[in-house]
């Protein structure tokens, strides 16, 4: 469990580092949406972010990939990607 | 090619904003040097505003300065940014990234990239959707800014954002492209006097040779010849003297933009 | 507005060149764009690169401004007796009434990419060969076309982005009203990089096949490079090629976001209706319009909504850009002598590369070329930052 929490707090720190946003990671919310409202992310920042995931974590996120609805709706959903899919 | 300007902003070292300067520039208050102030750029959306380098923040506060001067609505402006070299940092950046194997580029600092992306960021902020361009011309930038600001004021009618700014890149670049501290000046410029008219100038391109009229604090006019839009300085002086007078600022390399200035009546 | 005639004009890209490699590849049908073979990058993409310019020699005085920009430039400006047209100007006019206005988006950026390469492992700082002043910066192509021609008029680099040489004719326009010079050398060039080969890539709007403007599939830009000038006077002087003049222009923002359009095309209607004002001209009287085109989902959709709100669905349009790439800051040169082509030769050109035109795409896409006669028509450059500007170009009456 604490494995999960940690990874989970790391990818906050990758999303408000790459994003440069102005909230502490520990705030932002597991099942909270990334997108639109909630974080006010759009396409660009969802790019940022995938080209951050892939250098971290040594994998290939593409915006015609059919799973990044679901792998960027949360930062839940996105770090149970990461788990899955990490090469590093 | 007589236009007015409405309001003025300047931000450089020593000279954080346009009542300060105004006194540094008159003479009733000494110069003292001191790193020019990075704004944080409320203006800009938060999303924009995260997303915005150093260059363009700095740019942004600028022309919001100028417009709050005038008591312009910035929607009703036209824009004409200058920049001797636009954003060496997010330039840095790139070429940073490029250097590696993977060569991965930033999205968000590609699309900061280009040279108007400090207008395009402007244009965002405020929903200034008329004609905007973002021009350079080396050491002559603003005199060519001013010159295409005028310009459009005499031809379109329109009413002008006119900004130009330059700040230090990180090394090496700084090295390679020296500039010496960051500055940036902006005026709201009018084709017709309003109340809020505070001076008239009157631009012409004149046969050389290109000497511009110099500063005379040490301290200012080595700012003046470090910064391309520092090359600003002795018309802003002019304008804090509140008298009529001229200046010359160096132009198309060979040439000179002499400027008439006056304060209205 | 004044009409200001373009007594003289050049253009080269990955058709080849000068005018007539774009105009025989434009007539056949054929396309310069192949796959990726720019130096080392190695990206799933198509491109528009120009042949030579690795032999091309910068005119010995100008060694300084070497770099594969201002070679492209150089390549470009020799072609098309533009050299002699602009030394019997100057004869006419005298040096210093001649402005040049230059429009480009990178510059000679690779050459600090390519000193970014090479910087030193313990100081990092960059190679003493690097000469930022005369290749990279911003002003570069301008200073150079200058010295080149041997120009000493009012001069200016214009830096937006994708619209850059479009909106180069607008400022060279204001020069001439304001008179500050008697005629100008506008123009525009960009060159392939990295910058913009990974940066486009970065934001997945490079295509992995020849780009397909208005297709239902189209997926992104195919990069290319290139340059083109034309000499804008009052009057034409002497012979020159079939005289075309600038009639209009317009220009706006989108004040949206910087790299995706505002979807409803309203900035790009804005360009268009304001080109159309200048030259007082109605929708009707325009018999073609140059797409901006660029073959991104995004671009082509709001771009097919502000042409079908000015022009409803009669006028027809294309995007040259599955011939040339997208010229990036030579975009609005490129594509408005195209423009001029299209008067002279009485010829509109396909949407080449499109083979399933988009349902949702309302305007009349050519998808094959036709001879008829053309006496107006309008290009448009659409760039980052939401900067737009549309040209009106057309029979010199």
């Amino acid at each position: 469990m604490s494995q999960v929490v940690s990874l989970e707090l790391e990818v906050a720190q990758i999303i408000v580092e790459a994003l440069n946003l102005d909230v502490d990671p520990s705030a932002i919310e597991a099942d909270a949406p990334l997108y639109g409202e909630g974080l006010g992310l759009d396409s660009i920042d969802m790019l940022e972010l995938s080209l951050a995931i892939s250098k971290k974590y040594g994998f290939q996120l593409r915006s015609d990939d059919k799973d990044n609805v679901r792998i960027f709706s949360s930062l839940r959903a996105l770090t149970e990607a990461v788990g899955a899919r990490r090469t590093k | 090619m007589r236009v007015f300007v409405d309001g003025v902003a300047v931000n450089g070292p020593g000279l954080p904003d346009w009542e300060h300067a105004c006194r540094v520039l008159s003479g009733c208050a000494p110069y003292t040097a001191a790193p020019a102030v990075m704004p944080a750029a409320p203006q800009l959306p938060a999303g924009e505003r995260r997303r915005a380098s150093l260059p363009i923040k700095f740019a942004v506060d600028l022309a919001a300065q100028a417009a709050a001067h005038a008591q312009a609505d910035p929607e009703e402006l036209g824009v004409v940014f200058g920049s001797a070299n636009g954003d060496l940092h997010t330039v840095h950046q790139i070429c940073e990234a490029l250097a590696q194997p993977e060569r991965e580029v930033s999205p968000t600092r590609f699309h900061n990239s280009v040279h108007n992306a400090s207008a395009g960021y402007w244009s965002i902020a405020v929903k200034a959707a008329l004609a905007s361009t973002s021009v350079a011309a080396q050491d002559d930038t603003f005199a060519a800014a001013l010159l295409e600001g005028v310009m459009q004021v005499r031809a379109e009618g329109l009413s002008i954002m006119l900004a130009a700014y330059d700040v230090p890149g990180p090394p090496p670049l700084a090295c390679a492209c020296p500039t010496l501290a960051a500055f940036g000046v902006a005026l709201v410029l009018r084709p017709a006097q309003t109340r809020m008219s505070r001076w008239w100038l009157e631009a012409s391109v004149r046969e050389g040779p290109p000497v511009a009229t110099p500063m005379t604090v040490p301290e200012l006019e080595g700012l003046r010849a470090g910064v391309a839009a520092a090359r600003a300085l002795p018309l802003l002086s002019a304008m804090a003297g509140q008298k009529p007078s001229n200046v010359d600022l160096a132009y198309a390399e060979d040439r000179r933009l002499h400027v008439e200035l006056s304060p209205c009546a | 507005m004044e009409p200001l005639v373009l007594t003289h004009y050049t253009l080269t890209n990955c058709l080849g060149p000068g005018i007539a490699a774009t105009r025989q590849a434009l007539h056949q049908g054929t396309s310069g764009l192949r796959p990726c073979d720019f130096m080392d990058i190695a990206l799933d993409t198509f491109i528009g690169r120009v042949d030579a310019l690795e032999a091309v020699e910068i005119a010995q005085p100008l060694v300084a401004f070497d770099c594969r920009n201002n070679r492209l430039a150089q390549w470009a400006l020799s072609q098309d007796g533009f050299e002699l047209a602009v030394r019997d100007a100057r004869a006419r006019y005298g040096a210093d009434r001649i402005a040049v206005v230059v429009g480009t988006s990178t510059s000679g950026i690779l050459e600090t990419e390519l000193a970014y390469r090479i910087r030193d492992v313990d100081s990092g700082q960059l190679p003493s060969s690097f000469r930022y002043r005369y290749t990279h910066d911003t002003y570069s192509s301008a200073a150079f076309v200058r010295a080149y021609l041997g120009l000493q008029g009012p001069a200016l680099a214009i830096s937006t982005a994708c619209s850059s040489s479009a909106k180069a004719f607008a400022s060279a326009y204001r020069m001439m009203a304001a008179g500050i010079c008697d005629c100008a050398v506008v123009g525009g060039v960009d060159s392939l990089c990295g910058t913009t080969l990974h940066g486009f890539a970065s934001l997945e709007l490079v295509s992995r096949r020849p780009c397909r403007p208005a297709d239902a599939t189209r997926d992104g830009i195919s990069v290319g490079e290139g340059a083109g000038f034309a000499l804008l006077e009052r009057l034409p002087v002497g012979g020159g090629q079939a005289p075309v003049a600038l009639l209009g222009y317009g220009e706006s923002s989108d004040a949206y976001h910087m790299s995706s359009p505002q979807p409803e095309g309203r900035g790009a209607e804005a360009a268009i209706r304001a080109a159309l004002e200048r030259a007082g001209a109605a929708p009707g009287d325009i018999d073609y319009v140059n797409l901006h085109g660029t073959a991104t989902p995004a671009n082509d959709s709001a771009e097919d909504c502000a042409m079908t709100r000015v022009f409803g669905n009669a006028t027809p349009c294309s995007s040259t850009k599955g011939w040339t790439g997208h010229t990036l800051g030579a975009a609005g040169i490129t594509e408005a002598i195209i423009g001029c082509l299209c008067v002279v030769d009485g010829f509109l050109p396909q949407s080449l590369n499109t083979e399933e035109l988009d349902p949702d795409i309302r305007g009349q896409v050519l998808l094959e070329s036709r001879f008829v006669p053309v006496s107006r028509v309008v290009s448009n450059s659409f760039g980052f930052g939401g900067n737009n500007c549309a040209l009106v170009l057309g029979r010199a009456s």
